[in-house]
């Protein structure tokens, strides 16, 4: 078997707050193999977002091991990138659209192959035409649209979103769902998706986990066993996708929410 | 093209009206000697008498060059330390009140000291203004700085990119902004200061000229000079928002109109 890429084992993250420290990440553990999409679904305040910043190396846990390709993690690793929630701030507001998407690899392409990459990677999500606007000019959808160009011209092996879909309008937002199965589908890249959207979650999934309580914990963790390719509209009416989405609700409920 | 953009940075031209009402009213209401307030051709008899004498270029000329030398040394010194200050938590708890404290001296008050430090020099003004001017710019940078979220700086780690890279790239570029509104209080600051320090200390300019016109009663002189200083302040601010124009014409706008 291929060795997982992501390895997580009780991995705890305890924050200082006003109040003393916070236990924000009990005992987690998942892990996540080559080429699959795990989706992580939570509700608000169950540690989603510094879940994602351990995996990204941008936080160190307090508790318990995280591998990478079977090395202990110490800080972010080549190879990884990540698509933000907040795209206004993750966009360098300053650069267009062009110099945003070429922020990853600038240091190591230049010239004509530095401008075949960020050219490559807008065609992906159907911003070509928009290389020379700059990010302010741009709709929320597109300028989240710049942020996932951004990460695939790095030509990751994993790509981490958090709630990368969260702010879009529905029609925007199945689009995406569909665009990211295509890119993971051409490239074999591995992702971990969070979100607070079960449908979307099973929609995505592979694996879907679901993360809840306070101190956050993975309290369920199921393989989603609908076929490929999936579809807004026939994947959604299945009666295997609703049978998922009661389970989904119905774990949430018992394990009362994110209380 | 370009035309048309620096006359939308100049107020609409109707607002002239008012002025050339008043001067006209002044031209035929004063008597022709009056000893406090001249009327308007008099100023003019008055500084073309200056320019005759071959005193008003050059004292035009020193001012101007005070003024830009001792901006350039404060925006150098403003910039510097309050990029210092602000990536440095320690150094910006450590310095914030003697910062405030600083700050809160009048710049008038520095004259002497620095006279006794510096002497009658060139130097000593340049030091005046650069010092009593170097504040805005810097405590704007440091508050620059300061708003930079965290996520900002994050999308420069995960990308794996060492601190100088990141500065250079994320935290530079996005305190220009703030940087240049403290510019924008530090041009009308320098030209006081500037005329300031040529009126305390004798030294050649066109605060030098005003003195001598005021010590030899000499009104029309002084109003003369007054309306050139008005021009040349009014040409400078002008200058300055075409820069800050052309420089932040790739950041998103700024909220209020009045920034």
């Amino acid at each position: 078997m291929a060795e997982a890429v992501f390895d997580l084992q009780g991995v705890e993250l305890v924050l200082p707050a006003a109040d003393g420290p916070r236990r924000i990440l009990s005992n987690v553990g998942f892990s996540l193999g080559a080429g699959e999409i795990l989706t992580i679904v939570g509700a608000s305040g169950t540690g989603k977002t510094s879940l994602l910043r351990i995996l990204a190396g941008l936080a160190t846990p307090t508790g318990g091991t995280v591998r990478f390709r079977g090395q202990a993690m110490d800080g972010p690793q080549d190879g990884v990138a990540i698509v933000f929630q907040d795209y206004g701030n993750a966009l360098l507001q300053w650069r267009s659209v062009a110099r945003n998407v070429a922020l990853g690899v600038e240091r190591e392409l230049r010239g004509e192959a530095l401008a075949a990459r960020v050219t490559e990677a807008l065609r992906l999500v159907g911003l070509e035409r928009n290389a020379n606007d700059y990010p302010w000019q741009l709709s929320g959808g597109m300028q989240q649209r710049v942020q996932i160009a951004r990460a695939v011209a790095m030509r990751p092996a994993v790509l981490l979103m958090d709630e990368p879909f969260g702010a879009l309008d529905a029609m925007t937002k199945a689009t995406q769902q569909d665009e990211l199965l295509h890119l993971r589908q051409a490239t074999g890249v591995s992702v971990v998706f969070i979100t607070h959207d079960i449908e979307e979650a099973v929609y995505l999934g592979d694996r879907v986990a679901l993360l809840s309580g306070s101190p956050g914990s993975i309290t369920l963790s199921f393989d989603v066993d609908l076929p490929f390719p999936r579809d807004q509209v026939a994947t959604r009416e299945l009666p295997r996708f609703v049978a998922l989405r009661h389970d989904m609700h119905a774990a949430i409920r018992a394990t009362g929410g994110h209380g | 093209m370009k035309f048309k953009r620096l006359a939308q940075l100049l107020p609409p031209p109707v607002g002239l009206l008012p002025l050339a009402a008043v001067l006209l009213v002044w031209q035929c209401v004063a008597p022709d000697e009056s000893p406090s307030f001249p009327p308007p051709s008099n100023w003019w008899t008055a500084i073309r008498g200056l320019t005759a004498d071959g005193l008003l270029g050059p004292a035009v000329l020193a001012t101007l060059q005070n003024f830009a030398a001792g901006l350039l040394a404060a925006c150098a010194l403003g910039f510097t330390l309050g990029l210092l200050i602000g990536v440095l938590p320690g150094l910006r708890r450590w310095t914030g009140m003697l910062l405030e404290y600083l700050r809160a001296l009048p710049p008038p008050v520095v004259v002497p000291i620095a006279i006794l430090m510096l002497g009658f020099s060139p130097g000593m003004q340049i030091g005046v203004i650069a010092y009593t001017t170097a504040w805005p710019i810097l405590l704007n940078t440091v508050a620059g700085v300061a708003a930079i979220r965290e996520l900002q700086l994050d999308v420069g780690r995960s990308m794996r990119m060492p601190w100088t890279v990141r500065m250079i790239k994320i935290v530079i570029p996005a305190t220009l902004p703030a940087f240049l509104l403290g510019v924008r209080v530090a041009v009308s600051l320098a030209i006081v200061v500037t005329l300031l320090v040529e009126m305390f200390t004798g030294l050649p300019g066109i605060g030098l000229l005003m003195v001598t016109g005021q010590r030899n009663f000499n009104s029309s002189q002084v109003f003369g000079l007054l309306a050139v200083v008005g021009l040349l302040a009014f040409c400078l601010t002008l200058a300055f928002n075409l820069i800050e124009g052309l420089v932040l014409s790739r950041w998103p706008p700024r909220r209020s109109a009045g920034a």
